[in-house]
């Protein structure tokens, strides 16, 4: 997790515990997920709280960032963009093909002057927007442009893709199942703050990260949709990047659906239905095709077990 | 709660450690080893049967701890031993093992050692909360002699505000009223009465101020036993959690009694699947729904139905097959939404040879054989267990192994039949390959026998599918309208049947039913029952 995060406690900012960065690095490391095959991640720790919306977080994030560059990825060639590229700068550019990397990551290829061309492979911190001005391609050197990011906020911050496009789209991009009355109060209620610069401080709810669908104050998109153990999770044909099944009840619940989908699985050891829901895991864990152990964004901190595995192919 | 609350949680969990795998792999594998290579190279005297009843609990344990699955499933020392039977196992050991008393010394002090160097880490961690929280009173699921020695010692080395009463889960009523309680260990090892409280965490000091005990009540179940149970009121369980207690422990007896009272009356029969006890236990709101023929069936509240009409004035509800040329149309309906005329369509729910013809257009025939085959070798070997030593030994003996349903030694000779796949619990398989020194094919097995359920399923869809479609297509609407029953078969697929029942009456009342017995009809329901509840 390179986002430096801090909570306030007992009136001081505080930087997030090891827990919670561990369970948004997990978020960070679905959102990453590429591949045809499908993730499980789950995780177990003392009290649900915040284990699942942290992690939602760190998904979007990363995922945002993903979606967006495979998607400018798929333009036709010849679109003129701009790429941001962290530290570097910001760029015209034009399109002029794009594919797959390792592990199906989508890459794209850019020409930035008459001689510069570069095969650009997806990675946090790499953005990409429409260019409402043609690219020149007879210029010696790349165009560098000065773009001033139009939000400068907590979303803004967090999110690794263009935060524009993320703010004015709606997908269902995660959908939890569990409390969501505690889920809600976990978003709306715990203020968050990140220090890009030394004397710039933007505070934020993780509300503004992850936008659930109807939650007043966030604005028109959303990104998430919320769904209670008594509700209905939408519609057959859709299918949501990522699932996080919010506690045992959830899991028993709505395990067989989804299959097209990224699962997350928390779980409340304080809570009596733990082990059925380690028991239900370990029965999704016989139908693996590989495990991913050692793949963990960080070793997991005191208090928290992490079990990652994948499942061939999805149903769509 | 804040971030900064469930900040504070975790670091309480960090202080108890009773979260952390308490087993020391390295030290567990050792004892393993030495437990083998025991049994392999000096034997012990008496029966191979009386050698894995004396060690089934180490055997259990070890096992268990071994062989978790995810490491979320690995269990604690002592969640799954009880220490008591542990101990009884050991001391039969040596005695066992007289033959080669050193080597059976060495092993029982590596499991000593093992045990120890666990409980010395709870230990520290139990006096550091009670020190901490100035509790006096503590309950611990089992005794647990080694854990409280090293807890009174580690104790007696500080400064307390008084003696600590450690008491047992069967001295729960003797806690001091309006002192807090340290609970150790899962809720699930305690009453209900505790365990249904919200927020009643296992990880952490859940603080009961106790009450008073209300007057004993008795309650007559079904077979005119009486049930006596006991309200424990807490001041400081929330509302919400009393009342989950009283309603659980008030059921207790009244829902057997309506079901089995009334069928009792009626002389019905009540055909079951699986008998696996769990599902039994299992119970659920249901409506009861009679129909033509004298016939009844029980919905669970919340599910839904296949239904037909004949007239068709409905257009709502999921369609599930229709057919343009005769206007007939089948549709799911929530069960509060079905009403008197309509028609119920409910499949028997034997049709193996059915399934078998769907199964062998599915897979091949050379596949379905090649899989029936290996699933034909653990079931004739546990079959042939049974017949040497007996359903119940078995099943005794599965117990020992972890296997939780076979409470019920029917659930033993279910599982040798061929017309179950599975035990519907992964370590009820487990024990089965170990009773049958299989466990090398314990997951190969496993999936096996899932494949084949998975395909039995997938058949059975395919035929109730095939089924429906010949109801909108061929159903005789005039018998339908005279006998307010009628059954659909197959061509070509041998004894695949559906039946529609008229519904005749649906009353409001509301039973509480095991789950297993929903959704299956019954036959010999009589008016005069019906209104007679």
């Amino acid at each position: 997790m390179d986002l430096k995060l801090e909570h306030l406690q007992d009136g001081v900012w505080q930087p997030l515990p090891d827990w919670a960065s561990f369970l948004w690095s997990v978020g960070e490391l679905i959102g990453g997920w590429s591949q045809a095959d499908r993730l499980v991640v789950a995780v177990s720790a003392p009290t649900r709280s915040f284990a699942a919306t942290l992690a939602a977080a760190g998904f979007l994030a990363v995922r945002s960032g993903l979606d967006q560059f495979r998607e400018a990825s798929q333009v036709p060639v010849g679109k003129d963009v701009i790429v941001d590229i962290e530290g570097k700068g910001f760029y015209r550019a034009r399109v002029l093909g794009s594919g797959s990397g390792e592990r199906g990551y989508p890459c794209i290829k850019l020409q930035l002057s008459a001689s510069d061309k570069w095969w650009l492979r997806h990675r946090p911190g790499v953005r990409l927007y429409p260019s409402k001005k043609a690219f020149n391609p007879e210029r010696k050197q790349p165009e560098r442009i000065s773009k001033v990011p139009g939000i400068n906020d907590f979303c803004r911050a967090v999110i690794q893709g263009d935060a524009d496009t993320y703010l004015q789209s709606s997908r269902p991009d995660c959908l939890m199942l569990g409390p969501v009355g505690a889920i809600n109060s976990e978003l709306t209620e715990q203020e968050l703050r990140t220090t890009p610069q030394a004397d710039v401080a933007i505070k934020g709810l993780l509300a503004d990260v992850l936008r659930p669908q109807g939650m007043a104050g966030v604005g028109g998109s959303w990104h998430v949709r919320l769904v209670g153990l008594a509700g209905r999770p939408g519609a057959d044909n859709e299918v949501p990047s990522l699932v996080v099944f919010d506690g045992t009840s959830a899991f028993r619940k709505w395990r067989t659906s989804f299959a097209g989908s990224d699962w997350l699985i928390v779980l409340d050891r304080s809570r009596s239905d733990f082990a059925d829901g380690a028991a239900l895991l370990a029965e999704e864990y016989r139908e693996r095709k590989s495990e991913r152990s050692t793949e963990a964004p960080m070793p997991p901190p005191v208090g928290i077990e992490y079990l990652v595995f994948t499942r061939i192919g999805r149903a769509r | 709660m804040t971030l900064a609350a469930t900040d504070a949680l975790y670091q309480a969990c960090q202080g108890l450690e009773l979260h952390m795998h308490r087993v020391r792999y390295d030290a567990l594998e050792d004892f393993w080893r030495k437990l083998r290579a025991l049994r392999r190279d000096v034997g012990v005297e008496g029966t191979e049967s009386d050698w894995r009843a004396l060690l089934a609990p180490l055997y259990r344990w070890a096992w268990m701890a071994l062989h978790a699955v995810t490491p979320l499933s690995h269990p604690a020392l002592d969640g799954i031993a009880n220490p008591e039977s542990m101990q009884r196992a050991v001391r039969g050991l040596q005695q066992a093992c007289r033959r080669d008393a050193p080597r059976a010394a060495e092993l029982v002090n590596a499991y000593e050692g093992l045990r120890g160097e666990s409980y010395s880490r709870i230990a520290r961690s139990v006096a550091s909360v009670l020190a901490q929280h100035k509790i006096r009173q503590i309950v611990v699921p089992f005794d647990l002699p080694d854990l409280l020695h090293d807890t009174e010692i580690i104790l007696s080395g500080r400064e307390l505000h008084g003696r600590i009463r450690i008491l047992r889960r069967r001295d729960l009523l003797e806690a001091e009223i309006g002192e807090p309680l340290m609970v150790l260990g899962s809720l699930s090892l305690f009453p209900a009465q505790l365990s249904a409280a919200p927020r009643a965490n296992p990880l952490h000091v859940v603080s009961y101020r106790w009450f008073r005990e209300s007057a004993s009540k008795i309650t007559i179940n079904g077979q005119g036993k009486a049930t006596d149970y006991r309200i424990i009121e807490a001041e400081e369980i929330p509302e919400q959690g009393v009342e989950i207690a009283r309603v659980q422990t008030e059921l207790i007896g009244l829902e057997r009694m309506d079901l089995d009272g009334l069928l009792s009356r009626i002389g019905g029969r009540v055909e079951s699947d699986e008998q696996e006890e769990s599902t039994i236990e299992r119970k659920v709101a249901a409506r009861l729904f009679r129909l033509a023929g004298n016939a009844g069936i029980l919905f669970e509240e919340g599910f839904e139905a296949r239904v037909f009409e004949l007239d068709g004035q409905r257009n709502d509800g999921v369609e599930l097959a229709n057919d343009s040329e005769t206007g007939f149309r089948v549709m799911r309906l929530p069960i509060e939404e079905i009403v008197p005329g309509m028609f119920l369509i409910e499949r028997g729910r034997s049709s193996g040879p059915a399934l078998d013809t769907i199964i062998e257009q599915l897979l091949g025939e050379a596949h379905r054989n090649k899989l029936e085959q290996t699933q034909s070798d653990w079931k004739s070997g546990l079959r042939r267990q049974i017949t040497l030593h007996g359903r119940d030994f078995i099943a005794q003996t599965l117990r020992g192994w972890g296997c939780s349903h076979a409470q019920n030694p029917q659930n033993v000779t279910n599982w040798a039949s061929d017309h179950n796949f599975l035990p519907s619990d992964s370590a009820c398989f487990r024990a089965i390959m170990i009773l049958l020194k299989q466990t090398d094919h314990t997951t190969s097995y496993w999936e096996n026998g899932k494949a084949l359920q998975v395909l039995s399923r997938a058949a059975g869809n395919a035929i109730t599918e095939l089924l429906l479609q010949e109801i909108v297509r061929a159903l005789d609407r005039t018998a339908l309208e005279r006998d307010g029953i009628s059954e659909v078969t197959l061509a070509g697929v041998p004894d695949a049947s559906i039946t529609l029942f008229r519904v005749e009456d649906c009353p409001q009342t509301q039973f509480s039913v095991p789950r297993n017995r929903t959704r299956a009809v019954f036959h010999g329901l009589s008016r005069h029952a019906l209104t007679g509840m």
